[in-house]
């Protein structure tokens, strides 16, 4: 029993995902950093660091979940696999062969979406019969490829963590080479995004399908949060699904996705930083030859569907084999408004570490909860957002008790002063945590990653250094006043995990 | 005939090749890419002074951010623990940190630090140990005194002591988990011994023997300032930092004691194959090799080239020949590994399916002997450099990392620049220096082999190879061993006492009649973060299947036995039971109330009297509950006046790792003619973990098709 026991406490150290704040403020790298943009639209910043003679790259591209259409949710993600897949010349040993038998099977594919289209009309014999022929069709495309051909000639050439996420509002693509081969790196790089070969596309869906499978379909947690976004966002596409449902994951369909790469990774949609021992006039001439021959293309429209505002309480019930979680969202808006910083302030004074309100209350003193948290920016922050609050109650403890208690501390918070003592202390962490970020130039959230978001998604790379002043310049009033504006217990989203009846 | 089966679109594409011709891959861009001869990597600037003390500071000044970061390099290790107290050194690298000085507690450390966004961490190694400080300049001085303090004035608290002995015991009790572990542990233990520093490992009984005395000593005795080098960088200025440092480590005393020199190696060649049963695998994990060198072997640098065209690389012999080429392998490589302080070790691996394993492990043979037959090739050569000399660079990322190998070589007398040294030098090799190294440094007729997998699907027996030793890796349980003297007075007293408990409960009788059980309960658990309550559903078909639900906060886990297979399931994945896990349920099966009070007349329990006790301030009487071979045992408690039993005392598993648990047992109700307790409160080393109450109670309900059986 104690051996099973164990499994199960071992399920209970997840530790929930914090929120990560961003500034910085100190001039001389700030003067070091060059921007240029080529003649189509593409923008590179750039940080010389001779330190160590290794380059840190990142191509950013403003596409996401929240991009996704509707009927292809989970595109964007689906199109950051395929983008290590190789390219015309790379991960074949057949090109010509292999594209012909991929044009098959898009045209098999093409055919059951056809038949599909008749819904409960289709014939399902036929739908079998294109379905076999779909499958040696890929076997025979497959035949051609040299697999992980991009990934075995990165590391061959000394490159180290090749990699990329994909987000609501942006994808981004990681690569650390040694300083002599940059060449190499603007080769491939443009290689991927101008001549992108979709290989393997319709066995990479499996992958996806099975990546769902463990996230979401499997994971109540997942589902709670897929819920709380749908029920928070009903127009914007934050309620979608950022991998996609199962339904769309199947009916992804190549020539699709090749029109969506098409619209979304553009050089005006994109932005590449590159930080580490470089020159910057052969970047600029690199950049030049390899990326300036991609043809001028207008960026996407963003999305300009806005949420109404939410007028009433929402509520939502995940019932699963599962223990209770509490999760409740309040609407805030982008990161580029100027009340984000004091949110994420807020956040930290509220939910972050175990010296937080919420640890300190419903965890330590009341015992009502194992864990507690706030975060500010979920799903995305590109766009207006939610303010979230979690707790997971314990033994004996309900959500609505939860509930009680966070409403109660947030009250509160609007209405008394927060001490000079912790104003201080969240800004110390803000600057610590910054610092330590950039102070790594590569990672997720090191130099050239903040370098390349805050340049395509916050107005600039130069908010990353300025952000830091505006949390400094923060007052305890200012955050009573976006709590007071924000934090509206009757105009949030709520969604509970509840044990489902035995 | 395939263009026809698949239509008009498949005749499209045979056209379209028909008219394009066969592709031949061709030269790609990456081909005629410029890449420059890469610079070489520049050593900062380091500053060096030894305070009066002799702990040795280095220091960069860097004012890029605000931030300062410390790495500290401990001439301590865990070679130093005795031989009954292995995994004392790694306790006292823990605890110094968490367990608080004579100024602050550990959880005090804990919020002072996080309020400044700061970290400090001390750990302990094999031959050394480290400390780290990252923090802000503004607070630089609450860094220094937090560091300072952890490692002058831990205080050893003893509950931080036992946090740290239980997280060792859940690693020993979980180390067979994995099959690879298993192959690395014990080929270490062959090449070095078992009882050498750079092999042994814990075992219960060597964490349970530490003692906060013994952490006390350890840490007087060498966590020294003669014994520490600290490297710090960031933005600050050299003559502050060193005033600082001289005011927080100044005053730390020497040690009365000296530190005892890194045990050497005695090696002899020779060849030996060991097999490990793991009969639940269906690949084969496998390691053969011997000893390895020294970094300051004169031909050192021939064979970080040697193992790169042998092993090391996408492109070596064993990644084409027997992965590529033969089709033997999922992974394949190895490693001549050469260390600063002792020998390192030479092994190749392979993963491949059991019924290849003889096969993979000749054809791994065969590729050594090879390297001593004739020069590799020129294409080999420039690849196996390469593949060293492109990589070479990100030795050189960060300070921290450069700092850290000054100090080690600084240590160890070695000139600071000898890694660029090691790098001109590997640019030198050529293919006859390969060979030499080869025929001096590679035996292949001395291999220590050590399979691990299920010998029943291998393709021929493993003495082909040699004689085979089977070595038992069971853990060690670390329960008392002393043996009770059973007298026939005991056995016979025991018999009486049990009978009377199982009239208690309802007579053998009724207990006979039991097949099957369901229960629901609710579980209330115990961790640090609070109590947790959680549901459970068991059903049980005596005597040897179970089937639990347990409903958590990431959904439902299923862990179903069968008798022979165990299974857990959550999420979608499932997991077969390791062989130290179906023991545990057997023995939990063995303290079946059921099964013992339906079984009283048979052979299968003795009950030895042990004479009245007290158990939670009642009086009972105590028996050992045994196999007749003594492999399975537990301590039961009757209630002296009731006779019902009111306690199970065993050895088991724990959240924590393995302990003494107690189970308390109450409120008995009546099911089917037997009693059933409805509550069990379970005790692990005397503090409650977590308490069980049964909500449905029922006997003999059929059992659906099915329940057995692996779950989906």
């Amino acid at each position: 029993m104690i051996r099973k026991l164990a499994a199960v406490f071992a399920v209970l150290l997840v530790i929930f995902a914090a929120n990560t704040a961003t500034a910085f403020d100190f001039s001389k790298i700030e003067k070091q950093v060059v921007e240029f943009q080529l003649d189509n639209g593409l923008r590179f910043v750039v940080l010389q660091d001779n330190e160590a003679p290794v380059v840190y790259f990142r191509t950013i591209v403003k596409v996401g979940g929240a991009s996704d259409p509707r009927g292809m949710a989970g595109i964007a993600h689906m199109f950051e696999h395929m983008a290590f897949k190789g390219t015309r010349e790379i991960g074949t040993n057949n090109p010509t062969e292999e594209l012909a038998w991929m044009a098959v099977e898009d045209s098999l594919f093409g055919l059951i979406l056809k038949e599909e289209a008749k819904l409960e009309n289709a014939d399902q014999a036929r739908l079998d019969e294109l379905r076999a022929e779909l499958k040696t069709a890929t076997d025979s495309a497959t035949s051609f490829v040299e697999t992980n051909a991009w990934g075995t000639i990165y590391q061959e050439y000394g490159g180290v963590d090749l990699n990329a996420g994909t987000g609501y509002d942006q994808t981004m693509y990681i690569a650390n080479y040694p300083a002599n081969r940059l060449e190499l790196w603007f080769a491939m790089e443009s290689d991927r995004f101008s001549n992108p070969v979709l290989r393997e596309f319709y066995k990479e869906k499996e992958v996806i399908a099975e990546e769902r499978r463990m996230s979401r379909e499997s994971s109540p947690q997942g589902k709670l949060m897929e819920e709380l976004l749908g029920a928070a966002f009903l127009a914007h596409p934050y309620g979608m699904s950022l991998i996609g449902p199962m339904s769309d994951i199947n009916h992804y369909y190549r020539p699709e996705a090749l029109a969506f790469f098409e619209q979304y990774y553009v050089p005006s949609n994109m932005v590449i930083s590159i930080v580490g021992d470089v020159d910057i006039n052969r970047v600029k001439k690199l950049a030049e030859q390899y990326f300036g021959p991609i043809p001028y293309q207008p960026a996407p429209m963003p999305v300009l569907t806005e949420e109404a505002p939410q007028n009433g309480f929402r509520k939502v019930v995940v019932k699963d084999k599962a223990q209770p979680i509490y999760i409740t969202g309040f609407h805030i808006p982008g990161g580029n408004d100027p009340d984000f910083v004091a949110l994420e302030a807020l956040a930290d004074y509220l939910g972050q570490g175990r010296t937080s309100l919420l640890y300190k209350d419903l965890v330590k003193e009341k015992k009502i909860a194992i864990q507690a948290a706030a975060f500010a920016g979920f799903p995305g922050d590109y766009y207006p957002t939610l303010f979230g609050v979690l707790a997971v109650p314990s033994k004996d403890h309900s959500n609505e008790e939860n509930d009680q208690a966070i409403v109660e501390i947030i009250e509160k918070l609007k209405s008394e002063a927060i001490p000079e003592a912790e104003m201080e202390k969240i800004k110390a962490r803000a600057k610590a945590s910054l610092i330590n970020q950039i102070s790594n130039n590569g990672g997720w959230g090191g130099m050239a990653s903040q370098l390349a978001s805050h340049e395509l998604l916050y107005g600039g790379w130069e908010k990353l250094f300025k952000r830091l002043d505006a949390i400094n310049a923060l007052t305890a009033d200012d955050l009573k006043r976006v709590a007071n504006k924000y934090l509206d217990i009757n105009k949030r989203t709520t969604a509970l995990l509840e044990p489902e009846e035995a | 005939m395939r263009c026809l089966k698949i239509g008009i679109l498949l005749f499209f594409a045979c056209l379209v090749l028909s008219v394009t011709g066969t592709g031949v891959q061709a030269e790609t861009y990456i081909d005629k890419i410029d890449m420059p001869k890469l610079s070489d990597p520049q050593m900062p600037q380091v500053e060096t002074v030894t305070l009066d003390n002799g702990m040795k500071i280095y220091l960069i000044e860097d004012h890029k951010l605000p931030l300062v970061k410390a790495r500290i390099r401990l001439a301590a290790g865990s070679y130093l623990d005795p031989l009954d107290k292995v995994g004392l050194g790694s306790i006292v690298g823990t605890v110094m940190r968490t367990g608080g000085t004579n100024k602050m507690t550990g959880d005090e450390i804990d919020e002072k630090l996080e309020s400044i966004g700061a970290s400090v961490e001390t750990g302990m190694g094999t031959t050394s140990g480290s400390a780290s400080m990252n923090i802000l300049s503004d607070y630089v001085d609450t860094g220094l005194e937090i560091l300072s303090d952890v490692l002058r004035n831990p205080v050893f608290d003893q509950e931080k002591i036992d946090l740290a002995k239980t997280e060792e015991k859940t690693g020993i009790s979980r180390r067979n988990d994995d099959a690879w572990d298993i192959c690395f542990r014990e080929f270490q233990k062959i090449i070095y011994g078992e009882d050498s520093p750079y092999a042994r490992h814990t075992e219960y009984a060597t964490v349970d023997a530490i003692s906060r005395d013994d952490l006390m000593k350890f840490h007087d005795d060498y966590i020294a300032p003669e014994n520490t080098m600290i490297a710090i960088w960031g933005d600050f200025k050299k003559k502050d930092m060193i005033e600082k440092l001289k005011k927080y480590f100044g005053t730390w005393k020497k040690s009365t004691v000296a530190l005892p020199p890194i045990p050497e190696v005695n090696y002899e060649y020779k060849s030996s194959v060991s097999y490990i049963d793991k009969k639940n695998i269906n690949q084969s994990k496998v390691r053969l090799g011997h000893i390895g060198g020294l970094i300051t072997d004169p031909d050192y640098h021939a064979t970080i080239v040697m193992n790169n065209i042998l092993g090391g690389s996408f492109g070596s012999r064993l990644f084409n020949n027997v992965r590529s080429k033969q089709g033997l392998a999922y992974s394949v490589g190895g490693t001549y590994r050469s260390n600063i302080s002792y020998p390192g070790y030479f092994f190749n691996y392979v993963f491949t399916k059991s019924e290849t394993t003889v096969q993979a492990i000749k054809s791994i043979i065969h590729e050594i002997e090879n390297m001593q037959v004739a020069p590799p090739t020129e294409e080999e050569l420039r690849v196996a450099k390469d593949s060293y000399l492109n990589s070479f660079v990100f030795n050189f990322e960060n300070k921290g990392e450069i700092l850290d190998r000054m100090m080690t070589y600084d240590y160890y007398g070695l000139p600071r620049d000898f890694i660029f040294k090691e790098k001109e030098m590997v640019e030198k090799v050529t293919a006859e220096d390969v060979l030499a190294a080869a025929k001096k440094n590679l035996h292949p007729d001395a291999l220590h082999i050590v399979v691990v997998g299920n010998a029943d699907d291998f393709d021929e027996s493993l003495g082909a190879l040699g004689a085979v030793d089977t070595i038992d890796v069971s853990i060690p349980s670390g329960e008392s061993s002393e043996e009770l003297a059973v007298t026939p007075e005991m056995l016979s007293m025991g018999k009486e006492l049990i009978m009377k408990a199982a009239n208690a409960l309802g007579g053998v009788d009724n207990f006979k009649k039991v097949k099957t059980t369901a229960s629901k309960s609710t579980v209330n658990l115990v961790t640090p973060q609070g109590e947790f309550a959680l549901n459970s559903e068991t059903v049980t078909e005596l005597p040897d299947k179970s089937r639990n639900v347990i409903i958590t906060p990431m959904g439902e886990l299923i862990m179903v036995q069968n008798g022979e297979q165990m299974w857990s399931k959550q999420g979608p994945t499932v997991v077969e039971g390791t062989s130290e896990q179906i023991e545990d349920q057997k023995k939990e099966m063995f303290r079946n109330s059921i099964l013992v009070f339906s079984n009283l007349d048979g052979e299968a329990y003795q009950f030895v009297y042990l004479g009245q006790e007290d158990l939670g301030g009642a009086a009972v009487e105590m028996l050992q509950v045994q196999s007749p071979d003594g492999s399975m045992k537990y301590k039961l408690a009757l209630d002296a006046a009731s006779f019902l039993p009111v306690g199970r005392m065993y050895f088991g598993e724990t959240m924590m790792g393995p302990g003494n648990l107690t189970e308390y047992l109450a409120d008995y109700r009546e099911v089917g003619g037997i009693k059933v307790p409805h509550e069990i409160k379970i005790e692990a080393d005397g503090k409650p973990v977590a308490t069980v109450n049964i909500s449905e109670y029922s006997v003999n309900v059929p059992v659906e098709e099915g329940t057995f059986t692996k779950p989906q």
